[in-house]
């Protein structure tokens, strides 16, 4: 594991002043969340390419709508609920059925802001966004996988939401080891078959830690970690689990409908494999708090999920 | 005068809305009857757009937002030679390219899919957005309802649109007063629209919106102030052609099956008023 690295927002604003350079169809499109979401940086340099909307998420996206079918490539940002909630159907029907080319980034997703409120926590949007037609959903955890994440979007022709965090995380692997692709998770550890733990966004290195406490205390191990949560990478996903005694899910994210759930829906046509555990947000938890104090109140930092994982298997 | 064609296509779109209806059942007369001079002038007069070639990116755009009138949007674009008439045979089929409310991915020259209520200013907006900042001279227009007003995005849009001076852009209202539930005046009063538009930055015009003259003319006028979006308020009467329903809430919908008596009635109407106007049909 590395040390803390670049703050999710600001990787996320240089890869855009950086793609906004290379393609002046690039839109950067603010719902009075620009500078929350690190688009400051492309505002001042593309001030041509920037749109400020102001604080209409319906509105937002039907304009962006209409800018992608003029062939620009819309990034459009605003904090996760209200982008992904708020503006649920106009980013159905006018980006999802429509197909129409436009990056939805849902910024300070999860419990970001954790000390905010129900309100501005976002644990249900993989939900919300994975079940609409030609959605890709991507789930970044780290800088290194906000920046890919963006970049492989902007190749895409098609929707795609972005789930951003905010918090400055630690990467599970050095840069150089790893090979992100949209579509394509990774293999963070493997060590044998018993355990497998398939983590998406922020909880990567909570899940690496998690499979690493395992692996010393004898378990044969398994840590994949899954920026795309839609298309979800079925073929590692089974080569994983058909020989795994258990399989835990892990993500900052309501159990209900969101990574954990697409691993079921996968896996649940398999004959092999043993028992799935969703781990995330249960749901009706209403909490606030300092980031990682109500991370762990939820069970979710790698000191509960080893024990969480251990009361499964030691029963 | 090009006025006398557009009252004719008008006609001709009327009886694809009245006889889909007979022939295919459940649709929505009523609304698609009150747009029906708007959309002709639109299409037969007003719009520059290229059968040839329906994607034409320097096109004129329309957007039913209303996406509920789609009946009289289907008329008007087999009768500008989009898709064949015999399409509407299709109509409540299973794997139609004509359903219920219009799909771009569908029918030739829907230029987006509408449906759910509140939809096309937003959209019209990015559109109207994106031809500015090309530099292109193409114009937008957004048809809308009166019962539609009740949508908070069109208001969102609203002052989007007139925010960017967003000139290009054209909103049509077709203020048939009437809404599913009752008059708009009971359910949710739009009699200040032209109020409210001007307030948000538009410019606003009202018009017959069964005056193809008058509709003509304004359309010609756009934009009615450089610098801001336009609207026009077109006062309508719902079902407009079939006498027995017009201005009656309850042909919203309208099923009246094959050789019913408001079949033949309706059939009766339109050779009544094409017979008065001297025109074989």
């Amino acid at each position: 594991m590395t040390e803390k690295k670049l703050n999710p927002r600001d990787a996320f604003g240089n890869a855009l002043l950086d793609l906004g350079r290379e393609n002046k169809r690039i839109m950067a499109v603010s719902c009075d969340s620009g500078a929350g979401s690190g688009m400051n940086p492309f505002k001042q340099a593309l001030p041509h390419q920037y749109l400020e909307v102001g604080i209409n998420e319906q509105n937002a996206i039907g304009v962006c709508a209409g800018l992608a079918e003029g062939g620009f490539i819309p990034v459009v940002s605003a904090i996760a609920p209200f982008i992904s909630m708020r503006a649920f159907e106009q980013v159905r029907n006018d980006l999802g059925y429509a197909n129409m080319n436009v990056k939805v980034i849902g910024s300070s997703s999860g419990l970001s802001h954790s000390a905010l409120g129900s309100t501005h926590q976002a644990i249900e949007d993989l939900s919300l966004m994975r079940v609409i037609p030609n959605m890709v959903v991507l789930n970044p955890g780290d800088s290194y996988e906000v920046e890919m994440s963006l970049r492989e979007a902007i190749k895409h022709k098609g929707p795609v939401y972005i789930r951003m965090p905010r918090h400055s995380m630690a990467e599970p692997l050095e840069v150089s080891q790893r090979h992100f692709k949209l579509g394509k998770g990774e293999v963070l550890m493997n060590t044998g078959d018993e355990i497998v733990i398939a983590v998406s966004g922020t909880l990567t290195v909570d899940g690496l830690m998690t499979g690493k406490i395992l692996d010393e205390m004898g378990y044969g191990v398994k840590v994949l970690n899954f920026t795309t949560v839609k298309p979800l990478d079925t073929e590692l996903l089974y080569e994983a689990y058909k020989d795994a005694k258990y399989l835990f899910t892990l993500e900052e994210h309501s159990e209900i409908g969101g990574f954990g759930s697409a691993v079921v829906e996968a896996l649940g046509p398999v004959k092999h494999g043993g028992p799935i555990h969703l781990i995330g947000i249960t749901d009706g938890s209403i909490n606030t708090g300092p980031y990682r104090e109500l991370l762990e109140t939820y069970g979710l930092t790698w000191e509960k999920v080893v024990d969480r994982i251990l009361n499964v298997i030691q029963k | 005068m090009i006025t006398e064609s557009i009252e004719k296509k008008a006609f001709s779109i009327r009886k694809h809305i009245v006889n889909t209806v007979i022939n295919n059942g459940d649709g929505h007369a009523g609304p698609s009857l009150s747009c029906t001079d708007i959309l002709a002038t639109l299409y037969f007069g007003i719009m520059d757009i290229n059968v040839d070639e329906p994607k034409w990116a320097q096109r004129d755009r329309f957007i039913l937002s209303a996406g509920h009138k789609c009946l009289g949007l289907y008329g008007t674009l087999i009768e500008k030679g989009f898709e064949e008439p015999d399409v509407m045979e299709t109509y409540n089929m299973l794997g139609s390219i004509v359903p219920g409310h219009p799909d771009m991915k569908k029918f030739n020259g829907v230029d987006f899919s509408s449906g759910a209520l509140g939809h096309g200013l937003p959209i019209g907006s990015g559109m109207a957005l994106s031809a500015k900042l090309k530099g292109d001279k193409n114009r937008v227009f957004v048809l809308m309802g009166d019962g539609e007003q009740g949508e908070g995005s069109n208001w969102e849009a609203a002052m989007f649109a007139s925010h960017h001076g967003l000139d290009n852009l054209v909103g049509i209202i077709d203020r048939n007063g009437l809404q599913i539930n009752g008059s708009t005046r009971d359910v949710l009063d739009t009699r200040d629209l032209r109020e409210k538009y001007a307030t948000f930055g538009w410019s606003v015009k009202v018009v017959d919106g069964h005056n193809i003259e008058e509709l003509f003319s304004t359309f010609q006028s756009i934009p009615f102030q450089k610098g801001k979006p336009s609207m026009v308020i077109a006062n309508t009467t719902k079902s407009k052609g079939m006498p027995f329903a017009e201005g009656n809430v309850k042909y919203h919908h309208w099923n009246p099956g094959k050789n019913s008596k408001e079949s033949k009635d309706a059939i009766f109407a339109l050779e009544k008023y094409a017979k008065e106007k001297g025109w074989t049909i």
